[in-house]
């Protein structure tokens, strides 16, 4: 299903990007007049709505936005998963879901967000750590699960990318919509059975997207 | 065709797929910082106008009150922070091995510049028993971006003494920020520590500290027009 879904996307694209050159040249001097703060004209935006989960508790988060919402750096202070050592078992998951608001433009738009996990593993020798990342709209289908394993012995940052592409289509005439988008990124430790007795974490220090809007289609002017 | 997909045409953004381009990846292999003993300060233009601004502060081993910055203009922001340090031994729990802050500054500068990071120094003090290695790191990636700039040293112990980390990027490996862009950089600084065998009984400590007239981080940019 989703690989048709894709191969379908893929050939609008194709046959859509040649009149994309006509469109972006004709919207040249409208951009330059516009204020930073204003959502660029025929570009999907973002900002992060709310931050929720047990990684990502109130008062422990910041959000910080670039001018023109096509790019923001959540921080987080206690988001680590860890386990081993007499931890309590709760702690062994770690989760945080930031709802972001996609701004659309009107007409059919593809865009590509890439989203940027950075942290620090410390896992002993047989434990394992992983990094799960899922997204999807609010009311529609989630999209499958991306997971990255992470083996002790490893004392250092990682760092992983996402790049998810979004198509949409709105007939809102002249007039942006915005849809509310989910991501979840989610950390889980296993501490193994060679060093039980020691702790082995996993712990999120940023997250980072960015959405880059390659087409935009309208039916009429504004 | 599916009704999912009849309704996420009719109107309705659409998450295509989960493509993943990058693999995991550990960020200690990224960089390529050249450490040098001077304080050369490469850069295309004189730094432009006007100053850096703080937008966000946060990390296990900060928060702002305990965190200073002083911006001196768009060529260099000094910070003290009082709370960064990482433990290691005795009952210390596995958490306050490492302690990260990360700094989300922003340049007030008009049109028309890239910027990058140059030149990093960091101080602080390092008690260190044997079968202990600590690493102080930097690494800065400019807002929303993946491309991860990383220095470090790692002082093996024993050791018991003040520390400092002084790198100087040469201006054909700075980072450049995309054209014209918000200037926006953040900056993750983080210390933690290792066993390699330490004896039971034994702890170490890993800070930034402010020295007398000096502040704990000094971070430097260079800018060029674009």
């Amino acid at each position: 299903m989703r690989g048709r879904r894709l191969m379908t996307t893929k050939r609008i694209g194709i046959a859509a990007l040649g009149v994309l050159g006509l469109l972006m040249s004709t919207m040249d001097p409208v951009t330059a007049q516009v204020r930073a703060t204003d959502p660029p004209p025929g570009q999907m935006t973002m900002n992060v709505v709310s931050a929720n989960g047990n990684g990502c508790p109130r008062g422990t988060t910041t959000v910080v936005p670039n001018g023109d919402k096509t790019a923001f750096t959540v921080t987080y202070s206690n988001y680590t998963a860890q386990n081993g050592g007499g931890v309590a078992r709760s702690l062994a998951r770690a989760a945080c879901v930031l709802t972001v608001d996609v701004g659309v433009p009107p007409g059919f738009t593809f865009g590509i967000t890439r989203t940027t996990y950075r942290g620090y593993a410390d896992l002993q020798a047989g434990a394992t750590g992983s990094l799960s990342t899922q997204y999807w709209f609010v009311g529609q289908p989630v999209t499958g699960e991306i997971r990255r394993q992470y083996r002790g012995v490893l004392q250092d940052n990682w760092q992983a990318t996402d790049s998810v592409p979004i198509a949409s289509i709105s007939w809102m005439p002249c007039r942006r919509t915005t849809y509310p988008l989910n991501i979840q990124s989610q950390l889980v430790v296993n501490a193994g059975s060679t060093h039980p007795g020691t702790t082995s974490l996993m712990t999120m220090d940023a997250t980072d997207s960015e959405i880059t809007t390659i087409f935009n289609i309208t039916w009429r002017a504004c | 065709m599916p009704e999912q997909s009849l309704r996420a045409i009719r109107g309705r953004p659409l998450l295509l797929a989960a493509l993943v381009l990058t693999a995991p990846l550990l960020t200690g292999a990224l960089a390529t910082p050249v450490t040098a003993a001077a304080s050369v300060r490469p850069s295309a233009v004189d730094p432009p106008p006007g100053r850096f601004v703080v937008q966000s502060i946060n990390g296990t081993g900060c928060r702002p009150a305990d965190t200073q910055v002083r911006p001196r203009d768009t060529s260099r922001v000094d910070v003290d922070f009082r709370a960064l340090q990482a433990r290691l031994g005795g009952r210390v729990p596995a958490t306050a091995r490492r302690a990260q802050c990360v700094l989300t500054l922003r340049a007030a500068v008009g049109r028309g510049y890239s910027f990058g990071v140059d030149t990093i120094v960091l101080r602080g003090r390092a008690s260190l028993p044997e079968g202990t290695t600590a690493t102080a790191a930097v690494s800065s990636w400019f807002l929303g971006r993946p491309n991860t700039g990383t220095v470090q040293r790692t002082i093996p112990g024993p050791y018991e003494a003040t520390w400092d980390l002084r790198t100087v990027t040469r201006p054909a490996s700075i980072r450049w920020s995309p054209c014209g862009a918000d200037y926006q950089v953040n900056l993750r600084t983080e210390v933690r520590l290792r066993s390699t065998g330490l004896r039971a009984g034994d702890t170490a400590r890993m800070t930034l500290d402010p020295g007398t007239n000096e502040p704990s981080a000094s971070y430097h940019f260079a800018w060029k027009r674009c």
